[in-house]
């Protein structure tokens, strides 16, 4: 703040009176923002609260606040004001911006030179279609008028024909071809002659009878001869290396496209199958999505809401065994598979189902079955899913001799496993997944099945059962469930049993053997 | 297309999708592989001639 400043005491006492009142009139401005006061105004309000005379104190104030450096004083219109502000003297703002971060981007410090306002400007698309205007500092408009223009290298055109008109002036015409410039020449020798044949003199003559001079005569229709337009040969485009029609898969695999395409499925067809499905799979987009081993794009998926999830969920309750996606679809959507969109939704379906918690897939290959939450689907006891994982970790383990009995190869063939039934097997309902069963059941669909439901029929009864199928996972085995209530009933412990597939992926033929006293475990002997 | 820069399962992945879709189907995964080696060995002979 600005120090009063030394006056005689009542100009003192005055101009601290005055700045005081100023500054009770300025007391919400800001600190610099100036407080003015005309000096009659000053004088009316002082002369009216002290009582003295207004002219006489209209002189004292002048020649008090002009001494005041806290005090500017102005004469506007012929009126004088006195300015001052909160923190003294008034000092003017200045708005100057002579160091913005805006014009030091735009004006660098050592700036590159420049020869193109390209180099400045960018003229790619933005990635937002708005049309808006550049900004191009002026200090680089400056720079591009300063600097130098360098002749854009011409390209190949065409030279340019002597004028085809021939010329007025005849004494600068050379009369013999001995005397034509070279550079004509050289250039088009094809209109030189006809240049030359302007000044003959039968045109002359015609058009001057009179015997002037015929050198000052100007033939009147010159003879207009067209220059060939010279044809420049197309420069010859540059050699390309031949692309590559092969391209190499991330393990390395190079694949030809020339190839015939079946040639190449035969050989790499898994292969390919295998990384375009993790492909597809990692896409962001989810441009395609997948069901088992059908593909279908996400854009057509056929749209269910919660209400269709809990219809669904219902009537597999209702029928409380797991539903196959074609009985689901007939049952409650009522689509014909002669519809064009059958299987579109079809596929809709299933994809959307084994998205949800509340449902389980427990199909195979060509019988897409459903189950619920809440849904028993076989009356297992006794036995828990972690004891028998534990019990048939043999079969993991490298301890599995099924295949003695009968080989892998021969149950494919055959369609049917024999076996012997343990009474374990008996007694719990069970059958292990060995490897003759593994090779006879279907294997699970997805990769995160867990169990498939399979119906076992029984031709000699007419009984039917379903079975679970427990897939084998890390180091648990896998199993068979729910057959407890057909043992008990139809088979005795050591029976020599018999499974067989039929028409249906998931249905299976039960056949009961004679047990076989030579093989029966010695318990029943 | 240079066959060099084919990314098996990336590149002209946008035409197999239009051609799942122009099926109105769900597919097989190996009748996607083929058609997807179509795309490309089509895409790579266009280019060459």
């Amino acid at each position: 703040m600005t120090a009063a400043p030394t006056l005689p005491a009542d100009q003192q006492r005055l101009a601290e009176d005055i700045y005081r009142l100023m500054v009770a009139q300025g007391a919400m401005f800001a600190m610099d923002t100036p407080i003015r006061q005309t000096l009659a105004s000053l004088a009316a309000f002082l002369a009216r609260r002290e009582g003295r005379d207004r002219a006489e104190l209209e002189a004292a104030i002048d020649l008090a606040l002009s001494a005041d450096s806290r005090f500017t004083r102005e004469v506007v219109d012929g009126e004088v004001r006195f300015v001052t502000t909160r923190q003294g003297a008034y000092v003017p703002r200045e708005d100057a911006d002579t160091h913005s971060f805006k014009q030091r981007l735009h004006d660098p410090e050592h700036p590159l030179p420049i020869d193109d306002i390209s180099v400045v400007v960018s003229t790619s698309r933005p990635a937002i279609t708005t049309v808006e205007p550049v900004y191009i500092s002026d200090y680089w408009q400056v720079q591009l008028a300063a600097a130098p223009v360098e002749p854009e290298p011409e390209a190949v055109t065409a030279p340019e024909a002597p004028a085809p008109v021939a010329e007025p002036v005849l004494g600068e015409v050379p009369l013999t071809p001995e005397a034509a410039p070279a550079p004509v020449e050289a250039a088009a020798p094809e209109p030189a002659p006809a240049a030359l044949e302007v000044p003959a003199p039968a045109p002359v003559e015609a058009a001057a009878p009179e015997p002037a001079p015929a050198a000052l005569e100007i033939p009147a229709p010159a003879p207009v001869v067209e220059a060939p337009a010279p044809v420049v040969a197309p420069a010859p485009r540059p050699a390309q290396p031949p692309r590559s029609t092969v391209f190499t898969l991330s393990d390395g695999t190079a694949i030809d496209l020339r190839r015939p395409v079946d040639e190449i499925m035969a050989e790499y067809g898994d292969l390919l199958a295998r990384v375009l499905a993790e492909r597809l799979e990692r896409d962001p987009l989810q441009r395609i999505v997948s069901f088992g081993r059908k593909y279908y794009p996400e854009a057509n998926l056929a749209s269910f809401g919660k209400n269709d999830l809990r219809k669904i969920r219902d009537y597999i309750l209702e029928r409380n065994e797991p539903l196959l996606d074609t009985e689901i679809i007939a049952d409650l959507y009522y689509h014909n598979p002669r519809q064009a969109d059958y299987e579109g939704f079809r596929f809709s379906l299933n994809y959307r189902l084994h998205r949800e918690k509340d449902f389980e897939f427990v199909g195979v290959e060509g019988a897409y079955l459903w189950a619920t939450r809440g849904l028993t689907i076989t009356s297992g006891k006794r036995v828990k899913a972690a004891e028998m994982g534990q019990i048939t970790s043999y079969l993991v383990e490298g301890y599995d001799d099924s295949s003695e009995l009968q080989s892998v190869e021969a149950v494919r063939q055959s369609g049917s496993v024999t076996r012997l039934l343990t009474f374990f097997e008996w007694e719990y309902g069970v059958l292990p997944l060995d490897a003759g069963l593994a090779a006879l059941l279907p294997p699970p669909l997805l990769p995160d099945q867990r169990t498939a439901v399979l119906r076992f029929e029984s031709p000699q009864h007419y009984t039917t059962y379903l079975v679970e199928v427990r897939f084998p996972a890390g180091n648990r085995g896998g199993w068979l469930q729910g057959l407890e209530e057909f043992f008990r009933e139809h088979v005795a412990p050591g029976a020599l049993i018999t499974i067989t597939r039929t028409g249906e992926p998931n249905v299976f033929h039960f056949l009961r053997g004679r047990p076989r006293a030579d093989r029966a475990p010695a318990y029943l002997r | 297309m240079d066959a060099k820069v084919i990314v098996f399962g990336e590149t002209a992945i946008d035409r197999l999708v239009q051609w799942l879709r122009a099926t109105g189907q769900p597919q097989d995964i190996m009748d996607l592989v083929r058609q997807y080696l179509e795309i490309l060995s089509k895409a790579v002979r266009e280019e060459n001639e």
